[in-house]
């Protein structure tokens, strides 16, 4: 096994060039499978056996597809898709939380059978999770119910494959929509440097956000759920506020490198975040934190369910089981299944809100006027914040008794000195500060120039030299503030 | 009609003006700005690393005679076990600002070893030699100062040149060498071409005087890594990004066994057998460099004390052993008429179940929790012994002579 390619690594830095380089040396005809190559070895990298896995799971859903698109039993293909799909993700995913409630649930229910607890419990398997298994599932189910509702299959395999294993999306999203990536992927692509330099700022920005602001988190965030028996008040706060900055660095930074790269190579991939933590509300909020997942759970999981088109009681169920199923889809326990409960019933109690204030009485309308002035805005947003961030606590507990420890040290007033060295040792504000500061530089670039003088503004417009000389120190920085050793991305394990 | 041709062909002729101006770039500007926008985006990310902390922990400079020595005045900040974050002082020690000169009845304690000593990863104030100066001033009833001259890599020859060139001008009454595993492997030649590992020789001869050999520390300087670490031995000392970007070489030089992981030899623990043969082969070195080191001491009217410190394999927490080296120590020790402590076999005798793992940090260094175990267990031994300490005897009058 060679050294996985992950976006952070080096190797990645070696990677990349070379695979845009060729991309755009090569004729456009051979483009398509060389992608395809470089997404494989991309993929191989981390563990060749299961590079078969994905070659399997291509196969098959391309014949599936091209069977549902062809008319005859167009229904039962589909069907038959979706089993097999959500069965591999769940043989990969689930089959050790299945045994271990099943084991869970012998020792309470053999004393009451009879039956000695062995002899109903299962052992457990020693299954390796494949890398970004959830994400070209996911991708592989919208692809043939789109088709099955009418959609054109994809008649090249190669364009098919690619589309299941592009390397910039495959292991953590953002979860594609096949026809968007088809028309891209058919349309002549034109070499140029505005589009590679953009993608580089996209790399650049992520790998900071990365390597700088959420491994520098993470050690603070570790300390804090490592203790969750000791944790005083302030502390916990910190550590839950932590996660929230450091799933949101590490996730959205993950997107900014693969998008980024995919920019360079002439695709555009969606965007997977919007500036979530300044949501009004929670619905707003899950229009913008993981825009790709949250949008297939609604087109393929929440209409299908009936919607909002149906009763009152209905709708607020499809929303809890969504949301339910969208945490489990996270992960094989049950504080995932916890945390998506939660966010599903705040997503009822902010719909059952919403028909409140749409209603024609004085208390309705004195409400809605709250929320358009500033400080009902702000109000809002800071409630639906720390409504995520309770969530985050169940997100990143170990266990579901563990986030509640965490949820009652936010209460208490004792402090303890867990965090101490983890918050010393860690440069988190200089790194967001740098950030900051960066991310002014270059949106306020044009309000910046206004300050200059006519005749200074011209001779100081930057030019490419100056530009990577920026780029070069902006790496530095990111490089110098990261701690020692790589942490992996935490939507890897999902 | 005409109009429109008109304005066509200003329009062209607008194209070619813009496309002449395309194709003679500016390269003055060009350059200019690079320089520019090069010096102000670095000088942004050295002060951002100045605010963080970050490209701190280079701490060795060249040296001719020693080898290498830590850089004076320098903060340095470590991360990569524990955490600390220190000003060297002017002597270029992991020690708060000292005078030579001492007051009257003031007891002086002068530690040598390698990183061991030197603690960084603890704060300064909770490592053994800050520990012991409180303990000592308390069991002893009078002000004592602990020295560290603990330097990181540094071998018991260096710790004798250190104590030659610079300690013996602070006066301690009592100097302690710190002996832990691996001490033998660094009195022999070193051709590794890192800073870490260049160090002088000092060989005995038949008259049991030794002879102060600089073969390898003046080869090292005369390579091509040698010379460019003299060369930039400023930027080394002031720039944090210089720092940095030496971290990023580090890690670019570990690309190709990072590419090909599975052919690379897992690392290799030698047997105990092995490095008892290896310790009895080579002890001649290490007996002579203590035996001529106390008696230089003895000479300063300075007593000594060995001190066998443990050591851990690192992230594993298994004791790193050697019988016949504790023997030989010991031997040594008692033919050089100085102290003995072995810390190592008192931490066994304190853990029970091999639970090493609250003594140690990942990397092997002591934790908090060590350091102040070793800081006890020197102080109940330095105040238990003090009559048999030479130095520790003088009237208070004779510091003054110091």
């Amino acid at each position: 096994m060679v050294a996985s390619l992950l976006f952070n690594s080096l190797t990645y830095l070696l990677f990349l060039p070379l695979v845009v380089l060729v991309f755009w040396l090569l004729p456009h005809r051979f483009r398509s499978t060389f992608l395809l190559l470089a997404s494989l070895y991309f993929y191989m990298s981390w563990l060749p056996i299961y590079g078969f896995l994905l070659v399997a799971l291509i196969v098959t859903n391309y014949f599936l597809g091209q069977l549902i698109g062809s008319g005859k039993h167009s229904g039962r293909y589909l069907a038959l898709g979706v089993i097999f799909n959500l069965t591999t993700l769940s043989y990969y995913k689930y089959a050790n939380f299945a045994i271990e409630s099943w084991n869970t649930a012998t020792k309470i229910i053999s004393p009451w059978l009879q039956v000695p607890t062995q002899s109903l419990s299962f052992p457990l398997q020693n299954i390796l999770l494949p890398l970004g298994i959830s994400f070209f599932v996911f991708e592989f189910i919208h692809y043939l119910t789109d088709v099955y509702k009418g959609g054109k299959p994809i008649a090249n395999f190669v364009n098919f494959s690619l589309f299941a294993s592009f390397f910039p999306s495959q292991i953590a999203g953002p979860i594609k929509r096949y026809q968007d990536f088809i028309k891209q992927l058919e349309r002549p692509r034109i070499f140029s440097t505005e589009a590679i330099e953009r993608g580089l700022r996209l790399i650049l920005q992520g790998l900071f956000k990365k390597v700088a602001i959420a491994d520098n988190l993470a050690p603070i965030v570790s300390a804090g759920f490592a203790n969750t028996g000791s944790l005083g008040g302030l502390e916990a706060w910190i550590a839950a506020c932590a996660f929230a900055g450091q799933i949101y660095c590490d996730f959205s930074g993950y997107t900014d490198m693969g998008r980024g790269s995919a920019i360079m190579l002439g695709f555009d991939l969606p965007d997977n975040f919007n500036w979530p933590y300044i949501a009004k509300n929670l619905p707003d909020f899950w229009k913008r934190w993981h825009i790709s997942l949250s949008s297939w759970l609604r087109d393929y999981l929440y209409i299908p369910l009936g919607g909002s088109k149906c009763s009152l009681s209905r709708r607020h169920s499809n929303l809890i089981v969504t949301m339910l199923l969208g945490g489990l889809w996270h992960g094989a326990a049950w504080h995932y299944v916890v945390w998506g409960a939660f966010h599903g019933i705040g997503l009822v109690i902010c719909h059952s809100y919403d028909s409140l204030i749409k209603k024609d009485t004085v208390l309705a309308r004195n409400l809605t006027k709250f929320h358009t002035t500033s400080g009902g805005i702000a109000l809002s947003a800071l409630l639906t914040f720390l409504f995520v961030l309770v969530g985050w606590v169940f997100f990143r507990a170990d266990t579901v008794n563990e986030s509640l420890q965490v949820l009652q040290a936010m209460f208490s007033t004792q402090s303890s000195s867990c965090l101490t060295e983890a918050l010393e040792k860690y440069p988190v504000a200089i790194a967001i500060a740098a950030y900051v500061i960066g991310r002014l530089l270059v949106d306020r670039k044009k309000q910046l120039e206004a300050l200059l003088p006519q005749s200074l503004r011209a001779s100081l417009a930057p030019l490419a030299p100056a530009r990577i000389a920026c780029y070069i120190a902006f790496f530095i920085c990111a490089f110098g503030l990261s701690p020692a050793g790589k942490t992996p991305f935490i939507y890897f394990q999902f | 009609m005409k109009t429109d041709l008109a304005t066509t062909n200003e329009k062209s002729s607008q194209d070619t003006t813009n496309s002449g101006i395309k194709k003679s770039y500016p390269y003055f500007k060009a350059s200019f700005q690079f320089l520019f926008f090069s010096v102000a985006s670095l000088l942004l990310v050295e002060c951002i690393f100045y605010f963080a902390r970050v490209g701190e922990s280079d701490h060795l400079r060249p040296d001719l005679k020693l080898g290498f020595k830590p850089f004076a005045n320098k903060r340095i900040t470590q991360r990569s076990e524990g955490f600390g974050s220190f000003l060297f002082n002017s002597f270029g020690m992991q020690n708060n600002e000292i005078a030579p000169s001492k007051q009257v009845g003031t007891m002086r304690v002068a530690v040598f070893g390698d990183s061991y000593v030197e603690s960084l990863q603890v704060p300064r104030e909770q490592n053994y030699c800050s520990l012991l100066a409180l303990a000592l001033t308390e069991k002893l009833g009078r002000p004592v100062e602990v020295l560290n001259f603990g330097v990181s890599n540094y071998s018991i020859a260096q710790d004798y040149l250190r104590y030659q060139n610079l300690a013996k001008s602070f006066h301690p009454d009592l100097v302690i060498v710190a002996y832990r595993v691996g001490e033998t492997e660094k009195v022999l030649p070193d051709n590794r071409p890192s800073l870490a590992f260049v160090r002088p020789m000092l060989f005995p001869l038949e008259d049991k005087t030794l002879r102060y050999d600089n073969t390898t520390v003046s080869n090292f300087y005369r390579s091509k890594e040698g010379k460019r670490l003299i060369s930039t031995q400023f930027l080394r000392e002031y720039s944090r990004i210089w720092s940095t970007v030496g971290r990023m070489q580090q890690n670019w030089s570990t690309l190709p066994t990072a590419l090909n992981a599975a052919k690379v030899a897992p690392t290799v623990i030698a047997e105990e057998s092995t490095r008892e043969k290896f310790v009895s082969c080579y002890w001649y070195l290490i007996d002579a460099l203590i035996k001529n080191f106390a008696k230089e001491c003895a000479a300063d009217h300075t007593a000594m004390l060995i001190m066998r410190t443990p050591m851990v394999h690192p992230g594993e927490y298994i004791l790193s052993r050697n019988k016949v080296e504790v023997e030989q120590l010991k031997a040594t020790a008692r033919a050089a008429n100085a102290g003995f402590i072995n810390i190592d076999e008192s931490l066994q005798k304190r853990v029970s179940n091999n639970d090493y793992k609250p003594y140690f940090l990942d990397g092997s260094h002591f934790s908090q929790k060590m350091h102040q175990f070793v800081a006890e267990q020197l102080a109940d031994k330095i105040a238990n012994d003090s009559v048999s300490y030479s130095g520790m005897n003088r009237p208070a009058s004779d510091n003054t002579l110091k």
